[in-house]
């Protein structure tokens, strides 16, 4: 996904996305991230708990957490209620 | 299917609708101007009266021209990823999630970010390139022009003419309402910007960062 997105849109894209365990590669190449601001990202994730960083062998991958739920709910209804109405004009 | 989804679903099919009407708009007016362009070096344009209106056509038919390709550029790079997002959203099945109907809202959110300024100009120049089809039809359509101190008065040369100039019009007014229709998209998506704007506070709260 490319344009411009806010810092909460790509959270929650990054948490959707997380929602099976993914590698960092993945993540910002789904994303649309360079690696700087991915690090940064799924750094902050990680701190809040929203995101758990699962080692295997040398692998290491991130997936979302139960508590990322709530945010992603908030956000998808938040999103989809401004389509629940028309915008008050016809073709 | 959802409200969200099926308003999301009419917008993106209406817009491509318009953004179709605009780029026909553009090729018309392309069309029109290099058509008197090469019709005035082949020296065809002589019917006209006076060298002034000679002129004066050849001076509209240029801005025709550049206003045409203007708008059929913008309206192809606006359209593209519309059409992008529609492609996807028609791919979709009717079990669709609703994490991939907010993927393809946020998705349009963005793009619709990156285009804001672009609308802003087709919305502007559209118009303009209708009524320059518009004005080219009526001056290459003059047969007879006399100025008096007591008044003008114009002559249109005959019924073909007529005709044309009933389809200008009918392209001057398209070219309005996809104007209109493009401002109360632009309308309807920065109010929606604007409450995303304004529930960042939630999503904040909600991701801890009140104390930031």
């Amino acid at each position: 996904m490319s344009g411009r997105r806010t810092v909460y849109e790509i959270y929650w894209e990054v948490l959707v996305y997380c929602k099976t365990p993914r590698s960092f590669t993945a993540i910002i190449n789904r994303c649309d991230l360079n690696s700087k601001l991915g690090q940064e990202y799924l750094e902050f994730l990680v701190a809040r708990e929203y995101l758990a960083i699962m080692r295997d062998k040398e692998r290491t991958s991130y997936e979302s957490t139960p508590k990322a739920a709530e945010y992603v709910a908030l956000f998808s209804s938040l999103y989809q209620n401004l389509f629940d109405s028309a915008p008050g004009f016809r073709l | 299917m959802k409200p969200a989804l099926s308003q999301f679903k009419k917008e993106i099919r209406h817009f491509s609708l318009v953004a179709s009407m605009n780029l026909i708009i553009g090729v018309i007016a392309i069309a029109a101007g290099l058509l008197y362009i090469i019709a005035a070096l082949l020296g065809l344009t002589s019917s006209l009266v006076t060298p002034d209106l000679r002129v004066i056509a050849g001076a509209i038919a240029l801005v025709c021209f550049g206003l045409g390709v203007s708008v059929l550029h913008v309206t192809l790079t606006i359209s593209r990823g519309v059409r992008t997002i529609r492609n996807k959203l028609d791919a979709e099945g009717p079990a669709v999630t609703d994490d991939r109907i907010t993927c393809l809202i946020v998705q349009m959110i963005a793009y619709y970010r990156d285009i804001r300024q672009m609308l802003g100009t087709i919305i502007l120049i559209g118009p303009l390139c209708g009524l320059c089809v518009f004005a080219l039809g009526i001056v290459t359509g003059f047969e007879a022009m006399s100025l008096t101190s007591t008044g003008f008065s114009l002559t249109l040369n005959n019924r073909v003419t007529i005709l044309a100039q009933v389809l200008t019009l009918a392209i001057v007014v398209s070219s309005l309402l996809s104007s209109h229709y493009f401002t109360k998209f632009a309308m309807a998506w920065n109010h929606r910007i604007a409450e995303i704007e304004a529930s960042e506070c939630a999503l904040k709260k909600t991701l801890g960062m009140d104390d930031q």
